[in-house]
């Protein structure tokens, strides 16, 4: 068949919603890379309507209204076939077409009660693997479920991190897992094909090889992702994705003019409208990074920012959230190795350096959270400091040394595959809290002082 | 007849006249004759409560084809309850590719492409026409086809191309003569 013929056939199994998803994909690049073929479509699908539409109407064009067909047989047929498919009038039909037709109703009221009945004993298609922090998750039928736990197993929903120290991990049947830490939103299913949604947040994922045609998907606002297997982490925000490949390859398709590209193992590329879409290779990591709260937050930011007035600096105000068990924590937290800038990695010489103002004296946690390099969660690592080294209604000034950083407890029953301290590992958040009590923590300051930095200092 | 009524009706008239554009491009998104008659039915009902909204001046077919766009978005989610990523990439080529290229016909142009297709069709062989209509009108799939009339499906393939072919080159050529 030549190329013509082969056009011609593509449209018209288009227009009779018969192209497979490969088809699909295929006829959506030919139209968004060509012109030409995009009018050819529209004359194409124009000319066919009408002339279904002529020959729907004028059975007079027929002469013998049969053709050669026999009308109930074929009638017969597409009420097998295409049971969803019900004629819109049933003027001139007649008494075997009704009953067929209430004969397809039947089977299609069977089908629907047998299809809810399956989806009522929600089939199970990923296990939790790790989790902790504050996570909602919604279920099918809108099932909210708080009390996660490891070993848990879920249908298809909708899993929320509420607070910036939130980490969820889920592994499907086929060992692929994926991952959400912080104030992330994620929507998953698995038919067959996993798919996810990430509203907002940071999500990861290790992917075992997916079936031939059945590639995983990953949407945000701003792109598509398609994955075969690979390692990757992805930062969505409002107005942009940035994709982050560690192996394999990952197309991305920015959403609002369908531009497509290929990320390689090593390489990045920001999906957002106003910018170039451009692949680029995963920067250099550095060791030190600074709030710079004066030119407003980035993506991973939690707490309620306000620009510098007068003598004040800017600054971020620490917001409460409630924990699982129904207490309040007040926390501050900032994203660090997010969207396109250059991963954060700690020296062993790093210092943190924290400065703020508290209403009143209180114990403060100083906290991080880590990834190694391919995006899979690292854990968290917190130091404490106790209320007696603040003064109510005062400024403050904290410096740590990675050294005072201990695993979370909240972390111990998944102490023995994260690593024993944060040095060498990707700083994907530092964040600051008071628990129970509104201490009125305000932040001016945070800097992660690399040994080089301190030298010039 | 007050002003409200005359820009109803300029309205309702000028989205009818619309409706083979219409129905071409639900169908372009539905893949089914019949669900897009259906959408394009239900953006008519929200043509005659909206109609204030149009700004005369504006297109029309532009106007109408994002109703259109909502109700087949609507019959989608009634059948499936999230289209996957092929299928949404594929919808939004297809919306770019109308808003580019469709544009509507003068019912003169209508009226005599009709006839014209009368007078050609009247030219297709007997099986030919229960090929087309089993096809256009039953919507029937290639298998189905030719199980019935007894052809392969690479003979049902091969009719279909060649018959559209031949009844579109007798319209246009007939078309041209006329003008």
């Amino acid at each position: 068949m030549n190329e013509k013929n082969e056009w011609d056939e593509l449209v018209d199994r288009h227009l009779h919603g018969e192209l497979s998803e490969l088809d699909k994909e295929y006829l959506a690049q030919l139209l968004d890379s060509d012109s030409a073929a995009r009018k050819k479509f529209v004359e194409q699908a124009q000319w066919d309507t009408r002339f279904a539409e002529a020959l729907r109407e004028g059975h007079e064009l027929f002469g013998d209204s049969s053709g050669g067909v026999d009308e109930n047989a074929l009638f017969a047929e597409r009420a097998v076939a295409l049971p969803e498919r019900a004629p819109t009038s049933l003027r001139g039909v007649s008494f075997n077409k009704i009953l067929l037709v209430i004969a397809g109703a039947t089977i299609i009221a069977l089908a629907t009660v047998l299809y809810f009945e399956r989806a009522g004993a929600e089939l199970k298609i990923a296990k939790v693997t790790g989790l902790s922090g504050s996570l909602t998750w919604i279920g099918d039928g809108g099932r909210i479920v708080r009390d996660l736990s490891v070993g848990t197993e879920l249908s298809g929903g909708t899993i929320e991190g509420m607070a910036p120290d939130s980490w969820f991990e889920l592994e499907f049947e086929d060992h692929t897992t994926v991952m959400i830490s912080g104030t992330s939103v994620l929507t998953f299913s698995d038919d067959g094909q996993k798919k996810f949604h990430l509203k907002q947040g940071t999500f990861s994922a290790n992917v075992m090889p997916q079936q031939p045609g059945k590639p995983m998907l990953l949407n945000t606002r701003t792109a598509a992702l398609e994955v075969l297997g690979t390692q990757f982490n992805v930062d969505a925000g409002l107005f942009s994705t940035t994709l982050n490949v560690s192996e394999g390859e990952v197309r991305v398709r920015r959403l609002n003019d369908k531009k497509t590209v290929v990320v390689g193992a090593g390489y990045r590329v920001v999906a957002a409208p106003d910018r170039e879409m451009s692949l680029a290779r995963v920067p250099d990591s550095i060791n030190g990074w600074k709030s710079q709260l004066h030119l407003g937050v980035r993506n991973g930011t939690l707490g309620r920012w306000s620009p510098g007035t007068g003598e004040e600096g800017a600054q971020l105000r620490a917001v409460p959230y409630i924990t699982p068990t129904g207490r309040t924590i007040y926390t501050a937290s900032f994203g660090v190795s997010t969207g396109d800038n250059p991963p954060v990695v700690l020296h062993p010489d790093s210092t943190i350096q924290v400065r703020g103002h508290l209403r009143s004296a209180h114990k403060m946690y100083i906290g991080m959270t880590v990834r190694h390099a391919n995006g899979d969660f690292a854990g968290r690592f917190q130091a404490i400091r106790p209320a007696a080294e603040f003064r109510s209604n005062q400024s403050f000034k904290v410096e740590l040394a990675l050294g005072e950083f201990t695993l979370d407890p909240s972390l111990d029953k998944i102490r023995g595959r994260l690593p024993d301290g944060p040095v060498g590992l990707i700083v994907e958040s530092i964040w600051c809290h008071t628990l129970f009590d509104p201490a009125g923590l305000v932040i001016t300051e945070l800097h992660l002082i690399a040994p080089a930095d301190s030298a010039r200092e | 007849m007050d002003n409200s009524e005359a820009k109803r009706d300029r309205v309702l008239k000028a989205a009818l006249d619309c409706r083979a554009e219409l129905l071409a491009y639900a169908r372009s998104l539905l893949g089914n004759y019949t669900a897009a008659e259906d959408a394009v039915q239900e953006a008519m009902l929200v043509v005659v409560k909206k109609y204030d909204v149009f700004q005369e001046g504006t297109s029309i077919l532009a106007w109408c084809r994002s109703i259109v766009r909502i109700e087949v978005l609507r019959a989608k989610h009634r059948v499936q309850r999230e289209r996957s990523l092929a299928e949404r990439l594929l919808d939004d080529a297809v919306d770019a590719a109308f808003e580019e290229f469709q544009t509507a016909r003068c019912q003169d142009d209508v009226d005599s492409w009709r006839q014209a297709l009368d007078r050609c069709f009247q030219r297709v062989p007997e099986q030919g026409r229960g090929v087309l209509r089993a096809r256009f009108v039953d919507e029937l799939s290639y298998q189905q086809i030719g199980e019935r009339i007894g052809m392969t499906i690479e003979a049902v393939r091969k009719a279909l191309f060649r018959l559209k072919k031949q009844v579109r080159s007798c319209v246009e050529t007939s078309l041209r003569a006329t003008q």
